[in-house]
């Protein structure tokens, strides 16, 4: 038996209300009813993706009886905002959280596939009993800061900006899982090439919104075909309790389950839509209010789903990265899921975020104080991190960078 | 010959936005200048590909210009 043991999120200390940034933006009502999304968060300067993942992965370490926190042998990085070529964010975690040196410590790849690679790696070195009663610690950590190259780069950007958000979750892997029991074997992958989103540069993303929703589909069936193939009498409807999908926005997770159920099921219209509100819905929650996160958005569902209720069923997952890789897989929620869950007080988290103004956004995004990727000796601007919550504590911030080492403390 | 890539389309068409009402879609049309959302684009397709019980990935028929230019792709794909 292995899965999720623990799982915490950490949504940031700013947000900006959604709604009024596509108002903004002079967005159609249609396009903005589409998104479902009320608030994304924003990183401050003195932010970035691994005080993101050490602020949300603490408490589920301290946690932590001394000898299973001397069990943890991996630490897996997932993120498409990486800070370094080589260097992975895992060895920043290591020092900063404690852990043993007796550990494997890397980075993970694949747009908004990496966070299931990185708990697939996680599982599967459980499953395969090379070490037993060993522990993992995987982290999907993103932020989104693309407005900062020059204008084409704000252009490319424009479509994602309502919704691109930034987050960390983590997940401690193990084999006592008390949030997720995971089915073993049960998972289906459909992986090709398209060129539908991209991060060619630091500090870029571009892409072809229409391509990416269609191989976002193409993918939720290619993925839950193989998983049919895999598993014998898998139903779309009838093996599942609740259904996670990763969450750019929740008009997708909308139409993509719509897609499922129909040509899986031949359900009706009215069918489709009882359904979403029975299984889907209850995942949306901690998305809709911090934005699209990347490998993290699915998590962020599982969370939702798990708060919202979900003990004793059976949860399939969809996990979809652009370029593209996908994977749907399942597990058990059981009992005491949700009270063990709510120790980690998610949605208060994300209560105690300031709002920031527009006028504090848009200085944020295109003030330039964010620090650039490479940049060797640097102190994080004062003035825009103090945007933050005070009541946001406690968390890692980033104190400066010297001889591109960063230098890390807690407020 | 009946263009029922083009029926298929504008059936699904109004059937997401009845608003729509007695305006005339012609082939030349784009969904997008209808003011028809992203999710909702797809979900005309797929309507269509449906009822025209045509078993491909919907990335197929990306890159359209007009609802005439889908249709066509719609039809080829049934032939095929």
């Amino acid at each position: 038996m292995v899965g999720v043991e623990a799982l915490n999120v950490y949504g940031g200390a700013a947000y900006i209300d959604v709604g009024r940034l596509c108002e903004q933006r002079g967005l159609e009502r249609a396009r903005i009813e589409n998104l479902m999304m009320r608030e994304k968060t924003m990183a401050l300067p003195n932010e970035d993706p691994i005080s993101f993942a050490v602020t949300a992965a603490r408490p589920l370490i301290e946690a932590m009886e001394p000898a299973a926190r001397a069990r943890i042998e991996m630490v897996v990085a997932c993120t498409e905002s990486g800070v370094d070529f080589g260097k992975s964010i895992s060895t920043y975690l290591q020092d900063l959280l404690g852990l043993p040196r007796n550990c494997r410590l890397f980075e993970i790849k694949q747009a908004c596939y990496s966070a299931t690679a990185g708990l697939q790696m996680a599982i599967n070195f459980l499953l395969s009993g090379t070490s037993p009663g060993a522990k993992a610690l995987v982290v999907a950590t993103d932020i989104s800061r693309f407005a900062l190259a020059d204008d084409r780069a704000i252009q490319e950007w424009a479509y994602s900006e309502p919704t691109s958000g930034a987050g960390a979750v983590a997940m401690v892997i193990g084999d006592a899982p008390g949030l997720l029991r995971i089915d073993p074997g049960a998972y289906g992958n459909h992986g090709y090439e398209v060129m539908d989103t991209c991060r060619p540069g630091p500090d870029m993303e571009a892409g072809d919104a229409d391509l990416s929703l269609m191989a976002y589909l193409d993918c939720c069936e290619g993925a839950w075909r193989d998983y049919a193939r895999r598993v014998e009498g898998a139903d779309i409807r009838e093996t599942f309790g609740r259904l996670c999908f990763h969450n750019p926005f929740g008009g997708m997770v909308k139409g993509a389950h719509r897609h499922l159920l129909r040509r899986f099921a031949r359900a009706a219209s009215s069918e489709i839509d009882a359904d979403f509100s029975r299984r889907v819905l209850p995942s949306l929650g901690f998305g809709q209010r911090v934005g699209n996160i990347a490998g993290g958005s699915l998590y962020l569902a599982l969370a939702g789903c798990i708060d919202a209720g979900a003990e004793g069923e059976r949860v399939g997952l969809f996990s979809y990265g652009s370029g593209c890789c996908s994977e749907f897989f399942s597990g058990v929620v059981p009992q005491g899921a949700q009270a063990l869950l709510a120790k980690q007080n998610i949605g208060a988290g994300l209560d105690r975020r300031r709002a920031l103004s527009m006028d504090e956004y848009e200085a944020l995004l295109r003030g330039g104080k964010a620090l650039r990727f490479g940049v060797r000796d640097a102190v994080p601007d004062a003035e825009m991190s103090a945007l933050a919550s005070s009541a946001a504590t406690p968390r890692l911030v980033l104190k400066e960078i010297v001889g591109y080492h960063r230098v890390y403390r807690w407020v | 010959m009946e263009d029922e890539g083009f029926k298929a389309l504008i059936a699904a068409l109004r059937g997401i936005m009845p608003e729509l009402g007695g305006q005339t879609v012609s082939r030349e049309d784009s969904l997008a200048a209808l003011g028809v959302n992203s999710i909702d684009r797809a979900e005309i397709l797929l309507v269509a590909m449906d009822a025209l019980q045509i078993d491909a990935p919907i990335s197929r028929f990306h890159g359209a210009a007009n609802i005439g230019e889908l249709a066509d792709r719609l039809n080829a794909a049934r032939a095929a």
